[in-house]
């Protein structure tokens, strides 16, 4: 809780600013755009209306071509009108025409969490403008190593180890927790939201679904998180949740990246909550006080017991057994008892061997080769129909697992 | 990363923190921007119009041609328009902030959607000034705004229902405001950390607190000095005042009242002054709590740091200058004030303006075509999710005390 009242300085001091946080590429920049100022002193700006504030934010960037294309987005490369050597992306909202309430709530989270959230492994937001026609433009930090998807699923080509996965796990956990830090649940990580940066830097991004959890009552949604990387509370509709959503998910990442296909499938919301219960374990009232009262909750035809420790050491002995422990707290099917973000960084597991790679060694996609423009094809979070993850997946029948 | 430094990345600490100096030459600044553009505008149409005129009857029938425009008729004698001053602008801002008060009491909304409502109109005039966007085009926007930005979801509908105000009258302008927000919608509120301090002060009462490394005292120490405290002589709360709180349930009760206090000044008198821009949100927390129970909050801050602490004068001097603002409280002016301010206004704002719908329309239609999205299923999906989301909260949203 933020409360204690530590700040060193009262605000309306002007002493500099020394928090180090993540700073832009560096291009030149002003000090009226509304991301990039955080290292100035907070003396008064030369007065200015909004207005203008705008246009000059706008000509610092140029556009190039387009590399990206999400649901409500396009996404171009571009560079500082100052320094075409210093790329950015540019997020270009396009205009919803079904969203008649105006600026979407995707745009709104996005911008909101992106704004307040500066942290290595989080993307950076650097700006946001209007261009004409109130089309909203969102420059982000550049990341031309793909995503974390491409990696897992490219299984020719790419090939990791423990320290690889330790390497990114790490990354992953620090930018969650800093997220909830802020009161900010990302609510959809997976694995093609987790964009490569040109030094190998893993970045959280996409927080279109992004909410702050501030208030203590806050009455959630249930039905967001990509549905494999979905907490079983969510599927059983609890109306109070918090940042463990998000840790159950990081940890459906981490056995991703060791089989190298998702760890629980369903093509539909019952049938994948139904794999968690056969994956994971039923959550009964023994394992979950009052889950028979969530509003969703089916009560389970066939009752699997909650999977021990040989179960996952089984399936992910690579990561030796203290791994397979912070995974097997990130899957507590009871969201009271499942390791809380924080709780995930301090485990063990952090600091014993395998040391994590360096960020400069990890595998590049398509062993190296730089693929541009090839996300246009793919749509976010697909798994290709007849992908090579499908016929592995089939080979593991989870139900002959069942014990 | 300590606390501190959360705040510190924060953009209402990065963008939205000043100096009472800093923030009133900022204000100065955008009034006199918006002013001599007012008043440009009016001498450069005023010469195309007089100078067909002007062998003629001159200032009159000029007069005659402005006062079409938008002059009251008093401007027209005089070379330059009577604009509202840098302070009755300011009036006006104030008043209706506190009609978005009364507006947000009466949608009933969560006092978190509330306050950022506040906190963007004020934010929002920092680089606008009424007289190019009066705030009653304003208010309903931006209140719509937040509540979208806090995940409120009160769909524009109903909500233009509620509000009396067109689809239009509420959506043209939020791009706008949220331009003048600086795309930065975070607004991290004293009153989220309000319940935590109660639950501390309630197990300090219990002595059951956890205490902080370098306090050097038990929890037991703790309880026996809060209720040794002496109630605060300033405020003739009649019996209450003499006597002592000797028992932990009259404790609680005392803690229960300043917290109940403390908790109508953070939801009002905060949300109309300047101190979210001067202070961090604990310090107007705490701030808001020693109002109402001084000698509680005094040594409920003893508790938070070491006596010893170099840090504790400054904390200090800084809570009780927030809490100074505090209570002078606000300067609301009379609804009679304000119509004079109103119509004083109507004769000099921004001519370019005055159609913000209109200007919108234009915006839109113009955008259209450059951005026509072949529709994918993907994007369908993605908002469908959207709309079933808002149905459950709808449906299943009055029940907010589901667990009770
Ligand atoms: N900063 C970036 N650098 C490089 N490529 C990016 C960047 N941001 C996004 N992209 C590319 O653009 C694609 C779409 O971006 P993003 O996921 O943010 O959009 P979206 O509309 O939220 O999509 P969806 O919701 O479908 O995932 C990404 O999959 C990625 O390929
Ligand atoms: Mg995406």
């Amino acid at each position: 809780m933020a409360m204690s009242p530590t700040e060193t300085v009262a605000p309306s001091s002007n002493t500099k600013n020394t928090v180090v946080r993540t700073k832009p590429p560096k291009a030149p920049q002003t000090s009226n755009s509304s991301a990039t100022n955080h290292d100035k002193p907070r003396t008064a700006p030369a007065p200015q209306l909004f207005e203008s504030l705008n246009d000059e934010e706008k000509r610092k960037y140029v556009k190039d071509k387009q590399v990206g294309k999400g649901t409500y987005a396009d996404v171009f490369v571009g560079h500082f009108a100052s320094s075409p050597s210093t790329k950015i992306a540019i997020k270009k909202i396009r205009f919803n025409a079904d969203f008649k309430d105006g600026i979407s709530m995707d745009t709104i989270r996005e911008i909101r969490a992106l704004q307040e959230l500066r942290h290595p492994n989080i993307i950076a937001l650097y700006s946001v403008f209007s261009s004409k026609n109130q089309n909203l433009n969102l420059v982000l930090e550049y990341c031309p190593r793909g995503d974390l998807m491409e990696l897992i699923r490219d299984t020719d080509n790419v090939h990791y180890g423990t320290a690889d996965i330790k390497a990114w796990m790490g990354m992953l956990c620090r930018a969650v927790w800093f997220c909830h830090e802020n009161f900010i649940l990302h609510r959809d990580i997976k694995p093609n939201n987790l964009l490569i940066a040109a030094d190998g830097e893993l970045k959280l991004a996409d927080f279109g679904l992004a909410r702050s959890f501030a208030e203590p009552e806050t009455r959630m949604t249930y039905n967001m998180t990509t549905r494999f990387y979905r907490p079983p509370e969510l599927f059983y509709q609890a109306r109070h949740y918090s940042g463990v959503v998000d840790v159950w998910s990081v940890g459906c990442v981490m056995a991703e990246l060791v089989l190298r296909f998702p760890f629980i499938q369903g093509d539909t919301d019952i049938e994948t909550a139904n794999k968690i219960s056969e994956t994971i374990g039923t959550p009964t009232e023994d394992n979950w006080p009052g889950v028979t009262q969530l509003k969703a909750y089916l009560a389970p035809t066939n009752v699997v017991p909650v999977k021990r420790k040989p179960f996952y050491m089984d399936l992910f002995s690579s990561l030796g057994s203290s791994g397979v422990d912070l995974m097997m707290s990130m899957f507590a099917l009871d969201p009271r008892k499942r390791a809380t973000s924080k709780q995930v960084l301090q485990h063990e597991w952090w600091q014993q061997e395998p040391r994590p790679s360096r960020k400069e060694d990890l595998p590049k996609r398509g062993g190296g080769v730089e693929v541009m423009g090839d996300d246009l094809k793919r749509r976010g979070g697909e798994l290709p129909a007849e992908g090579r993850a499908d016929k592995v997946a089939r080979k593991i029948d989870f139900g002959a697992m069942k014990k | 990363m300590t606390e501190d430094e959360v705040y510190r990345a924060s953009t209402q600490y990065r963008l939205w923190s000043f100096t009472p100096h800093a923030l009133a030459s900022l204000r100065a600044g955008t009034h006199a921007l918006a002013a001599e553009k007012v008043t440009a505008a009016r001498r450069s149409k005023r010469d195309v119009v007089s100078r067909p005129s002007a062998e003629g009857n001159g200032v009159d029938s000029n007069g005659a041609e402005e006062g079409r425009d938008a002059s009251g008729g008093v401007a027209n004698a005089a070379d330059e328009v009577e604009c509202l001053t840098l302070a009755e602008a300011q009036q006006l801002v104030d008043f209706y902030c506190s009609k978005a008060i009364e507006l947000c009491n009466h949608l009933k909304w969560p006092a978190a959607v509330k306050a950022t409502a506040l906190q963007y109109l004020r934010r929002f005039y920092l680089s606008a000034s009424p007289l190019t966007y009066p705030p009653s085009t304003i208010i309903k926007p931006t209140i719509f705004l937040a509540n979208k930005t806090e995940n409120h979801n009160l769909s524009l509908d109903e909500y233009a229902a509620k509000a009396k105000a067109t689809r239009d009258q509420i959506l043209a302008p939020e791009f706008i405001v949220s331009q003048g927000l600086r795309f930065t919608f975070d607004v991290r509120h004293p009153l989220r950390g309000l319940p935590g301090a109660y639950m501390e002060l309630l197990s300090l009462a219990d002595g059951t607190a956890e205490v902080l490394e370098g306090v050097g005292k038990t929890a037991e120490e703790l309880q026996e000095e809060l209720m040794a405290l002496p109630h605060d002589t300033k405020k003739a709360n009649g019996a209450s005042a003499a006597e002592k709180a000797a028992d932990v349930p009259s404790l609680k009760r005392r803690i229960h009242t300043a917290y109940i206090a403390a908790n109508k000044a953070l939801e009002t008198t905060a949300l109309l002054t300047d101190v979210y821009f001067l202070y961090t949100p604990s310090q107007i927390m705490f701030a808001a709590l020693l109002l109402a129970d001084t000698p509680l909050t005094t040594f409920y801050l003893t508790t938070k740091l070491p006596p010893a602490s170099p840090l504790l004068p400054r904390i200090r001097a800084a809570i009780e200058s927030c809490a100074r603002i505090l209570r002078a409280g606000p300067h609301i002016v009379s609804q009679a004030e304000a119509s004079r301010l109103k119509a004083k206004l109507e004769r000099c704002r921004d001519q370019d303006k005055l159609d913000l719908v209109g200007l919108d329309r234009a915006l839109k239609r113009d955008g259209r075509e450059e951005d026509v999205v072949t529709e994918s299923v993907a994007k369908r999906r993605k908002l469908e999710r959207e709309m079933s989301a808002r149905e459950g909260e709808e449906l299943f949203g009055p029940e907010i005390g589901r667990r009770a």
